[in-house]
This record gives C-alpha cells, sequence and structure tokens, in this order.
C-alpha cells in the first residue's frame, strides 16, 4: 500500500514538473500577466496623462525624424513572447521564445514596440534567445538628447544613465533620447531625460543625466526584433 | 525506504524556481532569491544529505531546460548551497540565528562571486535591500515550516 502511495506521488510529481517544461511558454504568458496587473496596481507612477505625455512625444519624434517616412511595418520584424527573466539581481537579460529555427541571430536590435529600443539579442538557441535589456548594468551605446542631437553615453543599469554629456550643452527635462550608434537603427526611441545631475565643477568636462525608458523591463509581454539590420 | 514527501517537495522546490525565472515578486526593481531561502531552510531542517543533492541537481537539469541561458549563475548558487549543506554545523546554538546569518551571508557572497564571473559593479545597497527581503521571505518560510519539527527520514 505504502508502495503505491510513493509511486503515485512521484508519478503525479513527474508530471507536474513535465507540464512545467512542455507548456513553459504559456506558463510565461501567464506569469507576465500576472506581473503586469501587480504592476498596474502599485505603481503610483503610471498615470493616464503620462501615457498621453509620452504618445505625444513619441509622435513628436517620429514626425522630425529623417527615416520616419518608412512607415512602421511589421513585416519588418519578429515577433516573440517574454519568456522568463535573469532570475537575479545583477543582470537584465530577457529569454525569449524564438530562436535560430526563427531566423533569430547574435546582434539583432530588440524593440518593446514599433521603434523604440529595449536591447539587443546577445545569444540563440534552437528555440529560445537571450535579451540584454538597457537596464542591464553592462550595456554601453551611444545616444542624442533632444533635437539638437546632444550626444551621450547611456549607461544601463536599473535607472540607466546618460554619461559624458558637455558640460554646457543645454539638456532639460523631458528631453527625448534617441540612439546613434551603429549597432542599432538610426533615432530609435529610448526614453527621455528624467534628471540632469547637479552642475559639475568648474574643472570639470563632463554633466551626467538620468533616463526613464519607455518600458519597464517588467511589463513586457512580447519584443519586436529587427530583421534584416544594418 | 524513499519519502513520499521528497516528491512534493521537489515540486514545491521546481515551483519556487519557475516564479524566481519570471521574477514574480520584486519590491522596488529588487526580486527575493527563493531559491537561496528555500535551499537554506532545508539545510537547517537537517535534510539528508543525498536527498539535497539530488534536489540541486534536479533543479539544475530542470533550469538547464526550462531557460538554459542562465546556467553559471545557477550552478555558482547551487555549489554554494551545496558547500554549505555539507559543512554546516550550528555555530550560534540557536538554529533561527544561524539561519539569519546564512541568509545574510550567502545573498553578499553571491553577488560579489557574479559580479566577479560578470566584470559587473558590486552594488552593497541593493545587495543588502536583496538579502533583507530574503531575510524576510525566511523568517516566513521559518514559521511555516518550523525546522526543529521537520524531521526527514533517510532514504
Amino acid at each position: 500500500m505504502k508502495s503505491l502511495r510513493v509511486i503515485v506521488s512521484v508519478g503525479v510529481a513527474a508530471i507536474i514538473v513535465a507540464t512545467l517544461l512542455v507548456f513553459h511558454v504559456v506558463i510565461g504568458n501567464f506569469f507576465n500577466r500576472i506581473l503586469i496587473s501587480f504592476r498596474g496596481i502599485t505603481d503610483e507612477k503610471f498615470s493616464y496623462e503620462a501615457f498621453r505625455e509620452l504618445e505625444r512625444s513619441y509622435a513628436l519624434v517620429v514626425s522630425s525624424s529623417s527615416t520616419s517616412t518608412q512607415p512602421a511595418e511589421q513585416s519588418l520584424y519578429i515577433e516573440a513572447s517574454v519568456f522568463s527573466r535573469y532570475p537575479f539581481n545583477d543582470r537584465s537579460l530577457l529569454t525569449i521564445a524564438k530562436g535560430s529555427q526563427d531566423g533569430i541571430v547574435v546582434g539583432m536590435p530588440v524593440f518593446g514596440s514599433d521603434r523604440i529600443l529595449i536591447g539587443q539579442v546577445r545569444s540563440v538557441r534552437r528555440t529560445q534567445s537571450e535579451v540584454q535589456t538597457i537596464f542591464d548594468s553592462e550595456w554601453r551605446s551611444g545616444v542624442a538628447i533632444g533635437s539638437l542631437g546632444i550626444r551621450a553615453a547611456l549607461h544601463g543599469g536599473t535607472s540607466p544613465k546618460l554619461e559624458l554629456i558637455a558640460k554646457d550643452a543645454p539638456v532639460a527635462v523631458g528631453d527625448i533620447v534617441t540612439n546613434i550608434s551603429p549597432l542599432f537603427p538610426f533615432r530609435a526611441l529610448i526614453g527621455t531625460v528624467a534628471s540632469i545631475e547637479e552642475k559639475p565643477a568648474s574643472g570639470a568636462t563632463w554633466q551626467a543625466a538620468t533616463l526613464v525608458p519607455y518600458f519597464d523591463v517588467g511589463e513586457l509581454q512580447s519584443v519586436l526584433i529587427v530583421k534584416d539590420f544594418p | 525506504m524513499f519519502n513520499v514527501r521528497y516528491a512534493w517537495l521537489f515540486v514545491f522546490f521546481v515551483l519556487l524556481l519557475v516564479v524566481q525565472y519570471h521574477r514574480l515578486v520584486m519590491f522596488g526593481g529588487i526580486s527575493p532569491n527563493f531559491l537561496l531561502v528555500a535551499a537554506l531552510l532545508a539545510v537547517v531542517s537537517n535534510m539528508p544529505r543525498t536527498v539535497f543533492s539530488f534536489f540541486l541537481a534536479g533543479a539544475l537539469v530542470f533550469s538547464f531546460v526550462y531557460s538554459g541561458f542562465w546556467l553559471l549563475p545557477i550552478i555558482v548558487l547551487l555549489l554554494l548551497l551545496l558547500v554549505v549543506r555539507f559543512f554546516f554545523r550550528s555555530f550560534t546554538g540557536t538554529l533561527f540565528l544561524d539561519f539569519c546569518i546564512l541568509v545574510m551571508v550567502l545573498t553578499i557572497s553571491f553577488s560579489a562571486i557574479m559580479s566577479l564571473f560578470f566584470g559587473t559593479q558590486f552594488i552593497i545597497v541593493s545587495i543588502l535591500y536583496e538579502a533583507l527581503y530574503n531575510l524576510a521571505i525566511g523568517s516566513i518560510g521559518w514559521l511555516l515550516v518550523r525546522p526543529k519539527r521537520f524531521i526527514v527520514s533517510p532514504l
């Protein structure tokens, strides 16, 4: 009798673990939805006004960008659902449920939505790929700030920073930050300037600012991988 | 004879891994390390070394199949836990105090090792936050499990 109980218990446990493995994408989506619904309730910063403001700034950049005449075609991208996140706090990496069999290759830029840069494919397996996001502490890329295109270096992290901004450059809170690194589409949106660090001392050459990206990496349910780039 | 509870403990352990992989619980962008806390509860509960090793090996295989990109940090964490299990002796005389110290020390050591491996910054403030979260989660786990009463029979 006892051995029967053991066999049943081990069998049921094995079925549960096997189910987790087989339906991992469904489970990933399920967890992501729960995560987003939690954030929606608890994030005080999120409001409809903030959303509208982001929409306005996005429309402004798209209309002023030299490449904005090109329509946003879905076929430019491969859409992939976010499956899981790097499980610890020292990095910001994602696993997406598309891999080499879907045409993903290392280095492809990853967008959160049309023209909004969120990361880059770092490694690829047959059915999954790993994406390094701009929240990763190892992320470095060149960016331009505002309509004047002031040059800066984006340093990733839990709160990404804009560094190496010329000391006298007229950077203002709310300026839009776009990509100028050749590794990603030119003028892809990254975020806006959140705050400017105290003006540097007279001898200093650079100033720094903090960035608010358009996406919180925890909110991402799916991403768009840019095909055929560069 | 195999203890039936191990099968269910293993399922629970795997479910914790899944929650960890989706970072379901986050406070201010910092996620507690459920895997570390659960394994340390097993350590202070005096889970047999053989069973504990099988658990960790199972967790490694599961991680490889479920989300295989991050094996290095998982291996480092599991090795740390294995070392702690094999050399654990109560060093304060109070099991709960041992547990609290282990949670703090392992959280900080794991982060330090990972920052060495990846060459990333070691940001002590966020690591201390994580250690406190781990301690809070561990204390709840302690109340639920009550390690002194958690007697397991060997294989």
